[in-house]
């Protein structure tokens, strides 16, 4: 039975990829790969990876489907037609490549093992009891503090092109029907707190810092695009040093470090650090999310009647 | 074993479609999705071999890489979308130019 | 088998055949409208069944709090997700703004 469920999954992700490949129009594939995300997101949770579906349901499926959706909004009219050919002369050699690389399969031990066993015995040291989360944040700590600098810096490249030092861009016009206030109302407290709720259950079951950041990014979103002026309220020196606070937090701990070992990153092995570090990485992780959304060039006239 | 190689097999065909995509659009958001699409394909392929490890748990390690390769594809992206808007506003048009298009595949 | 596995069996299969029938409805139906009316009324109902069901096997209070609120939140986000859609067909927006699709 699972089997079966496990084949639907699998043949449906391979031809809506197929699809958003050949669609007409833009906006179709979009729409498309939204519908992907979600399938993907079904996958993970297939594959006992609840953290995983989290993140890809919020960010695959739903950051990724805004910012396009905004982009192609700006750059085309929706209904624009692409000419779609199949070319053979590209598809063979992709074929052949998805051919290798199944063929890989079969070289995979039987008996591998992985490094789940070494996480599971190192874990007592970290105090806590997720392995995920003592992945990301103490094991593989490097990993998380790049990836917050992958993050900062693709904000201060949005702000480069679009020359201006104002991160949150432009605030939309609030619109005159009441149901986004309503929405907003009934919304924005829940997701506050799931995501709190999620960071908080990263110490000892699925969530974290990683899926706590997307829930609040995508709260932060839907304030954006409903127009309500809240965002903006926020004074920008503020909103620079949440931006920045979580691979700060990540620099503060690995030169405190410094002080009584030879090595980055060694911390004294206590929950605090760990979740005080976490828990700043949530806020920038949030922010720089929802910069990245908010700092997409400004509507303005000029740029769409081209 | 057999939910293994099928999300396997899934990944490896949605990398292809992915790059098969990348290459084939001329325009810029196509070619976002189709990125997107292929990274898809690659995270479904490490899980799957994370899933495949004779113990009980998924391996955490590669959940992790996952994550974080979540959220990095999402700023690359939103960089990239970016771009294609400064390209939009400097030449009108939100293509890779097709002589280029040409050599490059 | 339980009468509460029963009972919960009964519900769920009777979600899915709500979910089969808006999805008829979505890919069967002519305009948007009726395409909305489809979707929303018919999955809410049948997701509605589905939580019914699963909190007959639920292991814990809790967790069926949960589920019923899950169920809440996809009727709120959906029935919202259907005014902005519906808002949009109606009053299309004017050529000189700039308005996209995505109602979030």
């Amino acid at each position: 039975m699972d089997l079966v469920f496990d084949l639907i999954i699998g043949l449906s992700l391979a031809g809506v990829s197929w699809r958003i490949v050949r669609a007409r129009e833009h906006f179709q594939a979009i729409v498309l790969f939204i519908t992907f995300g979600l399938l993907l997101s079904l996958a993970w949770t297939r594959l006992k990876s609840p953290d995983i579906a989290i993140a890809e349901a919020a960010v695959g499926a739903g950051l990724a489907g805004v910012l396009l959706m905004d982009t192609l909004g700006a750059l085309s009219s929706p209904r624009e037609r692409a000419k779609v050919v199949i070319s053979l002369k590209l598809l063979i050699p992709c074929l052949f490549l998805a051919g290798l690389m199944a063929y890989s399969i079969l070289y995979i031990p039987e008996d591998f093992q992985g490094l789940g066993i070494v996480v599971r015995e190192a874990l007592p040291q970290t105090h806590l009891e997720y392995p995920i989360t003592a992945v990301l944040l103490d094991f593989r700590g490097y990993d998380t503090w790049l990836e917050l600098g992958v993050l900062l810096v693709a904000v201060l490249g949005v702000l480069c092109i679009r020359r201006t030092d104002n991160i949150k861009g432009t605030m939309l016009p609030a619109p005159a029907e009441p149901v986004g206030s309503w929405i907003v109302k009934l919304l924005l407290p829940l997701m506050v707190l799931i995501g709190g709720y999620l960071l908080w259950l990263g110490a000892f079951a699925p969530g974290g810092a990683f899926q706590g950041g997307v829930v609040l990014a995508s709260a932060g979103v839907m304030l954006w695009q409903s127009g309500h002026p809240s965002l903006g309220l926020m004074p920008r020196l503020w909103w620079k040093i949440l931006l920045c606070s979580g691979f700060l937090s990540f620099l503060i701990l690995a030169f405190s470090s410094l002080f009584y070992t030879d090595q980055l990153l060694t911390h004294p092995a206590t929950k605090t650090w760990i979740l005080g570090v976490e828990y700043a990485a949530t806020l920038s992780i949030a922010l720089c999310l929802i910069s990245l959304v908010l700092g997409s060039p400004a509507r303005n006239h000029e740029n769409k009647g081209v | 074993m057999t939910t293994v190689i099928i999300y396997a097999l899934t990944a490896t065909t949605l990398f292809s479609v992915g790059l098969y995509g990348f290459a084939i659009h001329p325009d810029l958001i196509r070619k976002i999705v189709s990125l997107n699409i292929m990274a898809g394909g690659a995270f479904l392929f490490l899980i799957s071999l994370a899933y495949h490890t004779g113990s009980p748990e998924v391996d955490p390690v590669p959940q992790a890489m996952v994550l974080t390769g979540i959220v990095v594809t999402i700023s690359a992206t939103a960089f990239a979308l970016c771009l294609a808007r400064r390209i939009k506003e400097k030449t009108g048009q939100c293509l890779l130019e097709h002589r280029r298009k040409d050599t490059e595949t | 088998m339980k009468i509460y596995e029963i009972l919960s069996v009964f519900f769920c299969l009777s979600g899915g055949i709500f979910f089969l029938a808006g999805t008829l409805g979505l890919i069967r139906f002519p305009d948007t409208y009726s395409r909305l009316h489809a979707l929303t009324k018919a999955d809410n109902l049948g997701l509605g069944f589905i939580v019914l069901g699963l909190i007959f096997v639920a292991g814990s209070i809790p967790e069926s709090i949960k589920l019923v609120l899950t169920w809440l939140l996809a009727m709120i986000g959906s029935s919202s997700a259907c005014y902005f859609i519906g808002n949009h067909m109606y009053h299309p927006p004017k050529a000189g703004e700039n308005e996209d699709g995505s109602g979030i």
